[in-house]
């Protein structure tokens, strides 16, 4: 391999490990939070406002529309578990308190 | 001369506060029950518009989302303690719980109300918040969170993402340690800002003083608000600390969201017992004393023109109106010149905020007012406040 090669793939590689980087910094916290939002209203949907899943998943905004969430059972309780690829967030339901972010 | 002598009428007995005429508040009808164990249904009055009515609701039903469901997907109208209508999307019930969003805000004005009306705190006192004791933050008072004139740093558009992260992210465990930790940014009481940190910080304080943790602070609130008007139904959130998410998160059927409304437009009274003090809701409906605020009271909105961002409410409607109002259009309009609530749930994907707010005052349009109020002179009075 020419040297020039091998200098310009490293190059490459820095570029795109900092952007990766850059990018997790800068929108890990969005997701993270946007997650978070997702897992609160789906979970309350669900289980405060007795709506179908469906129905839930409609009304989240959209720019949120890419983060999933499902329905699981939690020490008993029902839950809900929202993935926004970088970012995981859990809430919990209890009878007469609603919904609650665990995590 | 009949309007000129209603209008001295009206001066006669409306109170003056900060510039602002309050219209008197009905009185709930003699030999009515009051609605806590059920609402009772009347029919429209003769007076009524219905052609024009039954267009403005079609109307607000109407925008739909892609998949077909309506933005509104509640309307209740009462009407001199009675519903007088009452619809719901498809999919949606009378037992159906809408998600309050900042509507959560006028709710704990009462949690503090009932706290008030107890004598366990004062509007003027020291806000209780440990960590603003021992710095200029001590300045703060009740008074000035409820108006959201506490200067702290804390608003809605602070730092760009800071609500969402003190709500849903790294601070959501516990969402008051991040709302109170903020410095002060400018003197208490001088500048308005909307800050739904305040209001959690609000709940927080009274959360302390009902108890112990989440389970007895439930309690009481059951025991001296939602029990008493027969709202049992509402479910408040709250974060891991056990505090209640006072800034945005109560769900609540149509019918419960017009019990809280019932409350204020009752002047804090239910079925002969107070809940709220004397003067509470005078307070709760009379613009926060900054000079950047138009059409904010104290965790409630008023229909006059805003300043800034701050939206219209109802245009054309009474400027005696008084709103409880969340993100997606969540309203329950006080109207104490028709005596009437209008409470309207649901989304605004597609509906923009000035068209809902133009539907939902062409509903109003239909009700002639009570008897001829003061409006003309409500006008004057806050022309020569700005």
């Amino acid at each position: 391999m020419k040297p020039w090669i091998k200098y310009l793939c490293i190059a490459i590689l820095i570029l795109l490990v900092s952007s990766l980087t850059y990018g997790y910094q800068k929108f890990s916290p969005l997701i993270n939070t946007g997650t978070g939002m997702v897992a609160h209203q789906i979970c309350s949907c669900l289980y405060v406002s007795k709506r179908e899943l469906e129905s839930c998943l409609d009304d989240r905004w959209p720019n949120m529309q890419f983060i999933g969430a499902e329905p699981f059972q939690l020490d008993g309780l029902p839950a809900v578990k929202a993935n926004g690829f970088i970012a995981t967030r859990t809430a919990s339901y209890e009878v007469g308190f609603g919904c609650t972010l665990l995590d | 001369m009949q309007k000129l002598i209603t209008v001295m009428l009206g001066l006669l007995f409306s109170t003056i506060t900060h510039g602002q005429t309050l219209v008197p508040l009905p009185e709930h009808p003699s030999g009515l029950p009051w609605p806590t164990a059920t609402w009772s249904n009347s029919e429209l009055a003769n007076d009524v518009d219905k052609a024009a009515l039954d267009s403005a609701i079609a109307n607000l039903f109407a925008v739909k989302q892609d998949n077909g469901v309506p933005d509104t997907r509640a309307v209740l109208i009462i009407k001199s303690g009675q519903i007088v209508h009452e619809q719901y999307a498809e999919g949606f019930s009378k037992d159906s719980r809408f998600h309050s969003w900042s509507a959560a805000k006028s709710f704990t004005n009462a949690l503090i109300g009932v706290l008030a009306n107890q004598g366990k705190l004062d509007l003027d006192q020291q806000a209780p918040i440990p960590a603003w004791q021992d710095d200029e933050r001590s300045q703060i008072t009740v008074r000035h969170m409820l108006n959201m004139t506490s200067g702290m740093d804390n608003s809605d558009s602070a730092d760009g993402g800071f609500l969402g992260e003190a709500l849903y992210g790294r601070g959501a465990l516990d969402v008051n340690q991040i709302a109170a930790n903020r410095p002060l940014i400018s003197e208490p009481n001088s500048e308005w800002a909307y800050s739904t940190a305040t209001s959690n910080l609000l709940a927080f304080v009274a959360g302390n003083i009902m108890g112990d943790d989440r389970d007895s602070r439930q309690a009481y609130v059951n025991q001296h608000l939602l029990s008493p008007i027969g709202a049992d139904d509402i479910i408040m959130s709250y974060d891991k600390a056990g505090y209640f998410l006072g800034g945005s998160q109560v769900y609540a059927t149509a019918r419960d969201y017009a019990r809280l409304g019932y409350l204020y437009l009752r002047d804090g009274v239910w079925d002969g017992q107070r809940i709220l003090p004397e003067g509470w809701v005078d307070f709760s409906r009379t613009r926060a004393p900054a000079a950047n605020n138009g059409n904010h009271a104290a965790h409630f909105w008023l229909n006059v023109k805003g300043k800034g961002w701050q939206p219209g409410m109802l245009p054309g409607g009474p400027e005696s109106a008084f709103v409880i109002a969340g993100n997606g259009g969540q309203y329950v309009y006080i109207l104490p010149s028709h005596d009437m609530l209008l409470v309207r749930l649901g989304e605004w994907q597609v509906f923009s905020r000035t068209d809902l707010v133009k539907s939902l005052a062409a509903v109003v349009a239909a009700f002639p007012p009570q008897k001829e109020t003061t409006e003309s002179e409500i006008e004057t009075e806050n022309e020569s406040a700005e």
